[in-house]
């Protein structure tokens, strides 16, 4: 053993802790060594003084004073460590374990769902609350903010695509939103804004070609996939900008559906 | 095989045996659960009972960690009160009486943080001689208890000028005769830092007390 791994140990070997292979060893190397020796011995007088220490103290009776104090409320457990005693003390119990694990199962079935929800948010929004999925809506429901439409949106905005109004531009876009990861929804929304405008303009370019009572139903059915999108205000603000008397009246579904 | 000349020097200090199984430490062991169980039960009278068992050794720690024996009073009180506060947390994974230091050392650390850097030096040396309280026993001779209280006063501040991270294992380990894994368990840190401080404590408080420790070596 070298002499700064013995120097290191000769505490411990001096309390006697040492296997007999280690303890063999320092006295190997002490006995050649003349400063190691010179450490134990004054290590040895150095505990020695120390334990000139021990006892020696004339303790306080504090029992009957801590006793009042007690009972004073002055060592009352916090909520918290009441709370934790009785858990522990419960969970201690045969029936804890059990309980414990159908704690966590249920904890596991409320949360599941709702990250799944979390994870298909399309679009520009701020992080939502958690919300279980969505009920099969008869009606829609305006005040739902677009983070808890999800991939209903999707499918919805899809049926109506591939009815009617969708055919002025491509297939259904938000196929891909039903089952891609959120960064490319996002991607897929921004394309979904663009296309929602330029339906709109090619909606204007051919109006005079749309029968009448359908030109109402096919501007709704533009709004409402506008609003779906979250592009009915760029719409709207786009056909102001304009200037032009027409598009003025057909910015007011698009205002109106936002 | 031990060589002759080193044969002095092998003899162990302390006859500590190694550290207490983990768990399941039968009463005989630890004479303390009874009364644990019957304060748990809610008597009064057995926690009393625990305080008047322990407060000597807690105030003799908390004496030689805080070095003032005003704060040291105070300290132990604390304790206690955090013991009765928190005695849920033992767990009989170890003796009552090593749960019982780690809440004086908690204690000592808390009163120690509280009163931040009031303190002044020269209270350290009040304290010091607080430490070395005692006067004089009734068996020596005047002039040597004058030397006997003015070593122990020397020593107390010497000590107290260790560092705390280690003045705590050195005070467990040489003065309050706790073994490394119980020390281990009250200070919460590995059993070889605990080995590795106390070998720095002793080594640092060798150097400051040279002029007591050194000597020529006999037979050399």
């Amino acid at each position: 053993m070298r002499h700064d791994a013995v120097a290191a140990r000769l505490s411990e070997y001096l309390g006697g802790s040492l296997s007999g292979r280690d303890a063999s060893r320092v006295e190997t190397h002490l006995a050649s060594c003349l400063d190691c020796r010179r450490e134990l011995r004054e290590l040895r007088l150095t505990v020695e003084l120390l334990r000139e220490l021990r006892g020696g103290v004339d303790s306080p009776d504090v029992a009957e004073t801590v006793r009042a104090r007690i009972r004073n409320g002055e060592a009352e457990p916090s909520a918290f460590d009441r709370l934790w005693a009785s858990a522990t003390r419960f969970l201690s119990t045969p029936l804890g374990a059990p309980f414990a694990t159908a704690c966590v199962g249920l904890v596991l079935l409320a949360v599941l769902p709702r990250i799944e929800v979390e994870v298909s948010i399309p679009g520009r929004s701020t992080p939502a609350a958690t919300v279980a999925p969505a009920p099969q809506a008869t009606a829609r429901a305006p005040e739902r903010s677009r983070a808890q439409q999800g991939p209903l949106l999707a499918r919805r905005v899809n049926e109506s695509l591939s009815g009617r109004a969708g055919r002025l531009h491509g297939p259904a876009p938000f196929a891909c939103l039903e089952s891609s990861p959120l960064g490319a929804c996002r991607e897929q929304h921004a394309f979904m804004t663009e296309l929602a405008i330029e339906n709109v303009w090619a909606f204007m370019a051919e109006i005079e070609e749309v029968p009448e009572p359908r030109r109402d139903d096919l501007l709704l059915e533009l709004s409402r996939f506008a609003a779906e999108s979250g592009a009915a205000s760029d719409v709207a603000a786009r056909l102001r900008a304009t200037g032009d008397p027409e598009a003025q009246q057909i910015a007011i579904p698009f205002e109106q559906a936002r | 095989m031990s060589h002759p000349r080193v044969t002095a020097l092998t003899q162990p200090l302390f006859d500590r045996s190694r550290p207490l199984p983990a768990s399941d430490l039968p009463r005989a062991i630890d004479p303390d659960l009874d009364l644990v169980d019957r304060w748990r039960k809610g008597e009064v009278d057995a926690f009393t009972a625990l305080v008047r068992r322990h407060q000597r050794r807690v105030f003799g720690l908390l004496l030689r960690m805080l070095g003032s024996r005003e704060e040291a009073e105070d300290a132990v009180q604390d304790t206690f009160l955090n013991l009765h506060r928190h005695g849920h947390r033992f767990r009989r994974e170890s003796r009552f009486s090593t749960f019982v230091y780690r809440v004086a050392i908690n204690a000592a650390l808390n009163r120690r943080r509280s009163l931040g850097r009031r303190r002044s030096h020269s209270d350290a040396f009040s304290e010091a001689q607080a430490v070395g309280h005692l006067g004089p026993s009734a068996e020596t001779d005047p002039e040597s208890a004058l030397a006997e209280d003015q070593l122990r006063t020397r020593l107390a501040r010497e000590l107290h000028a260790l560092p705390e991270k280690l003045r705590a294992p050195v005070v467990l380990f040489d003065i309050e005769g706790l073994s490394y894994g119980e020390i281990a368990e009250v200070l919460q840190v590995a059993e070889g830092t605990v080995k590795s401080r106390i070998h720095r404590a002793r080594q640092a408080l060798r150097a400051r007390l040279a002029d007591l420790v050194t000597r020529p070596e006999s037979g050399s």
